[in-house]
């Protein structure tokens, strides 16, 4: 083991350029060959519907980190986005007033986020987790603990196994997921902004002096992830089709370990949506395969948590740039 | 060696060693360290007789601070011998070093801000302390150097980050002399201080160095060698210029070691093309520094940047050239007055950084790594960071019109376009500057600010880039220049401005542009000051 990881550190450009690509074939040769039915269509689409709701959470907190932030408020902004487009679903608003609603309420915390982390100049840990945690029990004062509500049928269907887009027999959500995929990958690759993401998260000091607006950069990028988390509960109202504050729980440690998995340095600067996505495919199918072996809900969150550990130490840290010069 | 080899009489030589031996406490020979590829010491020699304080003397970059970390454990020496009290010694840490009796007071004020002044005073001997002496003996040591300091009424149980800078600088000093010494070195140790509490220092050491314990000490000021040195050596460009005793000490023999007494138009001569004197066409200022203030109650400056021209800037560590330039980017404000450029045919004031930058100036800062290059990112968005915006249609960054564009620039500089897709950090020293330089002078600016642009780059891209910079400003555009090597000032410059106490003690051209009257300045001295006579 202290072999590997000795191994690893030496040649950690390569390990972050190859193991997380590699483990995602590997890990569906495994499930092929310990779970019946792996490569059925159903339980490839279901990979693919999980993995969609999953990559369309972590398209924020990718480009947070990025800028070297964090953004521990998504799984409250999940539960918010969810209890509030069911609740005033079900009062009789229109779908679309609820969902820009629900979206523009998640960019707004998104920007606090960002506006307060700059403000205060300290690492957005603790500022996220205290929004997320504010909006998480306001929703819960604010519904009285009380959860009704509904959603529409396409919303369902939509993020259903069983849903069609048009003549695709492929979940719309999943459609949705590679269309946003491809935005972001644009977006953040050839765009002037999604340029100056990077230089602001790999040298804060340098970005400034090369005219790149901070405090923009963070309030921009915030707002994109508390809109995305906004989604992604808007997508997790039509999975239960009924409301949940807590629905988003699992999403703090899953975002960021599917960020880090694909080989985004927390440290900020390197990485990027791509690698996330394969972060996403290789905890998905994970996940599956814990489940689909019958390990108990307790022992896959060990298992995940040891993985994790496991391939943060292959990887190794990012040698200082600095020091080799 | 060889000499010493042939020579029969053999016993003379090992005599002379031995009365070395009894003379002297610490002797350094040929003493080299490099960092990559430049050189901080070349071949550095130093004799301190015991007994004895010695001054280390050199203008910036000349060895000084790199010498005093290889003779306390700090950093170890290429090749090069150092003797103390006549043993070959090598110290592999500053904790070897302190074990055999040298003890330094370092350059930079180290204090844990949140200990107590008596924890920083006996920071690091644990171990020894804590076994031998109690808190209280700890104290009244503590108590009884800072009494002759003249400190006595310093609470030991308060935090430092409570005390100023200079009572900070104290309590580095304390913690040395408590120590057991033999040698002491004092780094810079008083720049911090008034002129009372130096002296007092002073007092102490002078009387402190007797007998066996020795003290080396650096300083800029002449009147603090003038004062307590009994010897002095010199160095210059990481060798030993010259050592001098205390009858030897004047001002002027210690200048004229430091600059060689090399006039400039020699220098200029002897390295690269000569400085092209402008024809005279009337200078037209590009900005005007009015009034500005740079530290409160300071005095004030008002100088101009004519188009076309490289101003050179010079000062020692500290005289205010940094925070000047730092202003004029507008990267801070000063205290008062204000920058203005030439504009639409008029004058136009400057605030702030994103102004000065929309009006014409651009800054290249110091620290490449720090403040200047994204390392982990490619060269391309290196070079094209603030330019991005320019080279975009609805969002979408046009690689084409904007490689072109860079290319002009690069190409000037000698970059390798087929580069660009490689990490920035992946660079030598010199190509990274480079892309700096490039980056900037793409963003087309009027007047270019440069601090210090040409350290820790190699020989060879140092000619290629001067000559960039004087096509740029045979082109027009004006630079605004500081450096802390001489040579590159007496290369680039027609003007010199030099710094002293952040004013402007000199602004230097023609038959005045001399690296000794650069020096003379540097060090506070005006032309017709009478001191000078001696």
């Amino acid at each position: 083991m202290t072999e590997i990881v000795e191994f690893a550190r030496r040649k950690q450009a390569l390990v972050i350029g190859f193991v997380p690509y590699a483990l995602v074939p590997i890990l569906y040769v495994i499930g092929i060959s310990s779970i019946d039915g792996y490569s059925s269509k159903s339980s490839l689409k279901s990979l693919l519907l999980l993995s969609s709701m999953l990559g369309i959470a972590c398209v924020g907190q990718t480009l947070v980190v990025i800028i070297g932030g964090i953004d521990l408020s998504i799984p409250g902004v999940i539960g918010m986005a969810d209890v509030v487009l069911t609740q005033q679903y079900g009062k009789g608003w229109p779908f679309w007033v609820c969902v820009l609603m629900v979206i523009g309420l998640g960019a707004l915390v998104g920007a606090v986020n960002g506006y307060l982390s700059r403000l205060l100049a300290v690492y957005p840990l603790v500022i996220t987790l205290a929004t997320g945690s504010i909006v998480f029990g306001g929703v819960l004062a604010w519904t009285h603990a009380q959860m009704t509500g509904t959603v529409p049928d396409y919303l369902m269907h939509a993020v259903s196994v069983v849903g069609r887009t048009g003549p695709i027999g492929i979940p719309p959500v999943v459609i949705a997921w590679a269309v946003i995929a491809v935005l972001v990958l644009v977006f953040q690759r050839r765009t002037a902004i999604g340029r100056r993401l990077y230089a602001s998260g790999d040298n804060p000091a340098a970005a400034r002096l090369a005219h790149v607006n901070l405090t923009g950069v963070w309030i921009l990028t915030f707002a994109l992830s508390g809109a995305f988390a906004a989604m992604t509960g808007i997508l997790f109202a039509g999975f239960s089709s009924a409301s949940d504050a807590t629905v988003g729980n699992p999403y703090l440690f899953q975002t960021i370990s599917a960020v880090v998995i694909g080989g985004t340095s927390l440290l900020g600067g390197r990485g990027g949506y791509g690698r996330t996505i394969v972060g996403v495919l290789i905890l998905t199918q994970l996940t599956t395969l814990l489940i689909g072996v019958g390990i108990s809900d307790n022992m896959q969150e060990m298992l995940l948590g040891v993985l994790i550990v496991f391939l943060l130490a292959i990887y190794g840290r990012e040698p200082a740039l600095q020091t080799r010069i | 060696m060889a000499i010493a080899a042939s020579t029969p009489e053999v016993p003379v030589k090992s005599e002379r060693v031995t009365s070395d031996r009894e003379v002297l406490a610490l002797q350094a020979r040929g003493v080299r360290r490099y960092f990559g590829e430049t050189a901080a010491l070349e071949s550095a020699s130093l004799a301190v007789r015991r007994g004895e304080v010695h001054a280390l003397l050199g203008e910036n970059g000349s060895g000084k601070s790199t010498l005093i970390k290889v003779l306390s454990g700090v950093l170890r020496s290429d090749s090069g011998e150092v003797l103390y009290y006549g043993d070959r010694v090598a110290f592999r840490s500053p904790r070897a070093a302190q074990r055999a009796g040298i003890v330094t007071v370092y350059q930079e004020t180290l204090v844990v801000e949140e200990l107590s002044v008596l924890d920083n005073v006996f920071l690091g001997t644990d171990g020894f302390f804590r076994h031998e002496d109690t808190r209280e003996a700890e104290q009244s040591r503590a108590v009884a150097v800072l009494g002759e300091l003249g400190f006595g009424t310093f609470d030991l149980e308060r935090p430092l980050w409570t005390f100023s800078l200079a009572q900070r600088q104290i309590v580095t000093i304390v913690r040395a002399l408590v120590r057991p010494w033999t040698l002491l070195i004092l780094d810079e140790s008083t720049s911090a201080l008034d002129q009372e509490d130096r002296d007092r220092l002073f007092d102490v050491v002078r009387a402190a160095a007797t007998g066996d314990r020795s003290v080396i000490f650096t300083t800029h000021r002449m009147d603090e060698v003038e004062q307590i040195a009994d010897a002095a050596t010199v160095l210059r460009a990481g060798s030993t210029a010259g050592s001098l005793t205390r009858s030897e000490l004047s001002r002027q023999h210690v200048l004229d070691l430091m600059s060689n007494g090399q006039h400039a138009a020699e220098l200029v001569l002897g390295s690269s093309p000569v400085r092209q004197h402008r024809t005279a066409v009337p200078a037209t200022d590009v900005l005007r520094a009015e009034a500005v203030v740079l530290v409160p109650e300071g005095p004030s400056i008002s100088l101009s940047v004519h188009a076309g021209e490289i101003l050179g800037l010079a000062g020692l560590e500290g005289q205010g050239q940094t925070r000047f330039l730092e202003c004029a980017a507008g990267v801070n404000p000063p205290v008062s007055g204000s920058f203005s450029i030439a504009r639409n045919g008029g004058f136009e004031r400057v605030s702030g950084y994103r102004d000065a930058y929309r009006k014409g100036i651009a800054y290249v800062p110091r620290d490449r790594k720090r403040e200047g290059l994204f390392l982990a990112q490619s060269v391309l968005d290196n070079l094209a960071l603030p330019n991005f915006g320019r080279f975009s249609r609805a969002g979408l960054i046009q690689r084409r019109r904007l490689l072109k564009w860079l290319h002009t620039y690069t190409d000037e500089l000698k970059l390798d376009r087929r580069r660009f897709r490689g990490q920035v950090g992946s660079l030598s020293g010199g190509n990274q500057q480079k892309v700096l330089l490039g980056r900037w002078m793409a963003s087309q600016p009027a007047l270019l600010i440069l601090n210090d642009p040409l350290r820790g780059v190699d020989a060879v891209t140092k000619q290629e880039l001067y000559e960039v910079l004087r096509a740029l400003a045979a082109d027009g555009l004006s630079l605004l220049f500081l450096s802390t090597e001489m040579a590159e000032l007496l290369t680039l410059c027609e003007r010199v401005v030099v710094f002293h106490d952040s004013s402007v003690i000199a602004v230097l051209q023609d038959e005045t542009l001399t690296e000794a009257r650069i020096i003379d300045s540097m060090f506070g001295r005006k032309p017709d000051d009478p001191s000078d006579a001696a």
